[in-house]
């Protein structure tokens, strides 16, 4: 388990996380959601063992991750948000580089390097020159440096900027073959439709502190329920009206011209008969419809 | 086990095409100096004048100078190249996680500066030992030279590699590599001038008292160029600038040994201020990552 206890950092005198807590049960995928883009970088470098806790404790497994002399590292692997190349080295050479840093040694280095060439489908690249990979294959190449050494834990810092929704899909497609074989990660993404699937949990983090952590779908109808409701009504607007105002679970209720706009705090069954009930009072409605739903706008909101 | 650090730069700097023509420059300026007096003593011997074998003394000083300075002003620019590479590939962000790192890049960077200095030394040894050969002076002595070029590498990669890894910002990093160059080699000089004068003035014997030429004397031996001259004088047993450098600051340089005791003393400093360069460099990386 990853955990994050009392944690703040300061940078340039400023405050970019603030008493920070957050566990991470093994195995899970979890995205880091929300407006402060700085602390959710900071969470995975911190995490990563690249910038220490100026307040609090990060563990892993309860190990210190900045504990000194332990092979902790050896658990964590972390792509960043800005990362390059050598590029007149080979990409077997590249490889070599973080396993040797990684003090991965001996027949198992060759090992790695095979299985990680073969899930990323990188066997024909392997004595090509960096300079000469194609451009979309580069993000894939750090991904792949990434988890070289076999890490437990991943920090993704943006790991889908600037991909095509093809792309996303490839990396999404080798981060979950990664989890199916245990690994656990925390991922900064800006959110993707992909995403929902994709991800386990989910936690927005706003002013340097957790707004909102729970499953994925949890949050997507915690969020869903938090969203308006917009309804277009051709007659029948005072029975409407009145079918609302009777209904404890509405409320906020707004007049647009033909369109009614309302929030409902209950559950689908609720919602079901909240409709039933419109049209039994008459009401002619055209469209009835949730607006989309941005669960980053909502938690900030 | 080999640094990995250095075995991927090695491997860039080998395949930069950069490498051989700093190579063919450099044997390229070493080669003109030698054919430059072969044609001046030809052309006197022609016009009827004697063979003046006595300017051949000056070829070891001249070719042994060149590549004393080639180090100054090549290393701040070869180091450079490397760290411009990183920063802007941001290389450094992903070997901060890594614990023990700072002290293999640290080492990566100065050793291949080293390396590539004893290939370039190695690469201009033919027209080196022509001029040893024109001067009289022994092999041994050559070799000498390429320590002392390999020392001072070491001294000026350490300070260059400090600069840029205290600067963020390039600019600021070659600028300030350049600064303390100079603080080195002109600064303490210009210290202990300064030193002199004051203490001249606010005497009253018109002499400068023990303390002074002591503090004078240690300037100097943290100045590399000084190092040089002593080991110049100590090759050459022409130590007549250098020992009017002396006695202006009020050092005595009468006793037989002291050059050779202040070439190796003056060697020894730039070591450890390179040393100390190093554990400076290493301690801020490590700093750096605690923000």
């Amino acid at each position: 388990m990853l955990e994050f206890r009392n944690i703040s950092i300061y940078r340039q005198n400023r405050r970019v996380l603030d008493d920070f807590n957050l566990k991470v049960q093994d195995g899970t995928i979890l995205g880091l959601l929300g407006s402060d883009n700085g602390a959710r970088s900071m969470i995975l470098s911190a995490a990563s063992g690249s910038q220490a806790p100026d307040y609090g404790q990060i563990l892993l497994d309860e190990v210190s991750i900045y504990g000194g002399k332990n092979k902790i590292y050896q658990k964590v692997g972390y792509m960043p948000q800005e990362y390059g190349f050598y590029d007149t080295l080979r990409v077997e050479e590249y490889f070599e580089l973080f396993l040797s840093l990684y003090k991965v040694n001996g027949r198992y280095r060759q090992k790695r390097m095979d299985e990680v060439a073969r899930l990323f489908d990188f066997e024909s690249y392997m004595t090509a020159f960096i300079m000469e990979l194609p451009v979309e294959i580069l993000p894939f190449l750090c991904l792949a440096k990434t988890v070289l050494h076999d890490p437990e834990w991943i920090f993704l810092d943006e790991p889908f900027a600037g991909l095509s929704s093809v792309q996303r899909y490839d990396m999404m497609k080798i981060l979950l073959i990664l989890q199916e074989q245990g690994k656990s990660m925390v991922v900064n993404s800006q959110f993707f439709p992909e995403n929902i699937d994709f991800f386990t949990h989910i936690a927005i983090i706003e002013d340097g502190k957790v707004v909102m952590k729970n499953t994925t779908e949890d949050i997507f109808e915690l969020a869903l329920r938090k969203n308006p409701v917009r309804m277009h009504v051709l007659a029948g607007m005072d029975e409407a009206l009145g079918v609302l105002k009777d209904n404890a679970l509405v409320d906020r209720v707004t007049v647009d011209d033909n369109d009614v706009i309302f929030r409902f705090n209950g559950g689908e069954r609720e919602e079901a008969e909240l409709l039933t009930d419109l049209v039994a009072a008459g009401a002619f409605i055209q469209n009835y419809m949730r607006d989309r739903v941005n669960i980053e706008e909502t938690f900030r909101r | 086990m080999i640094n990995p650090f250095f075995r991927a730069e090695w491997l860039q700097k080998g395949r930069n095409i950069q490498l051989p023509l700093m190579v063919i420059f450099y044997n390229a300026i070493l080669a003109f100096v030698i054919i430059l007096f072969m044609v001046l003593n030809e052309g006197s011997f022609q016009n009827g004048y004697y063979y003046d074998t006595s300017t051949y003394q000056y070829q070891f000083l001249i070719i042994s100078t060149l590549q004393i300075v080639a180090v100054f002003f090549m290393m701040p620019y070869s180091v450079a190249k490397t760290f411009v590479t990183d920063k802007e590939n941001h290389m450094l962000e992903q070997f901060d996680m890594i614990p023990g790192v700072s002290m293999q890049y640290v080492t990566s960077k100065i050793f291949l500066a080293v390396l590539i200095n004893c290939f370039i030394f190695i690469s201009g040894l033919p027209a080196a030992t022509l001029s040893c050969i024109y001067t009289g002076i022994g092999g041994a002595k050559l070799l000498r030279l390429g320590a002392m070029v390999l020392m001072f590498t070491f001294w000026s990669s350490a300070i260059t590699v400090f600069c840029y890894i205290i600067y963020e910002r390039s600019i600021w990093a070659f600028s300030g590599s350049l600064l303390i160059h100079g603080l080195f080699l002109g600064g303490t000089l210009f210290l202990a001038e300064m030193i002199r004068n004051i203490s001249l003035l606010s005497g009253t014997t018109g002499e400068l008292s023990t303390t002074v030429s002591n503090l004078c004397l240690f300037l100097l031996l943290l100045n590399p160029l000084s190092s040089y001259m002593g080991y110049y004088g100590n090759v050459t047993g022409d130590i007549g600038m250098f020992s009017e450098l002396c006695s202006h600051l009020g050092i005595d340089t009468s006793q037989k040994m002291f050059i050779f005791l202040f070439y190796k003393a003056a060697t020894l400093m730039c070591l450890l201020v390179g040393v100390l360069f190093i554990f400076l460099s290493i301690w801020y990386m490590e700093r750096r990552k605690r923000g």
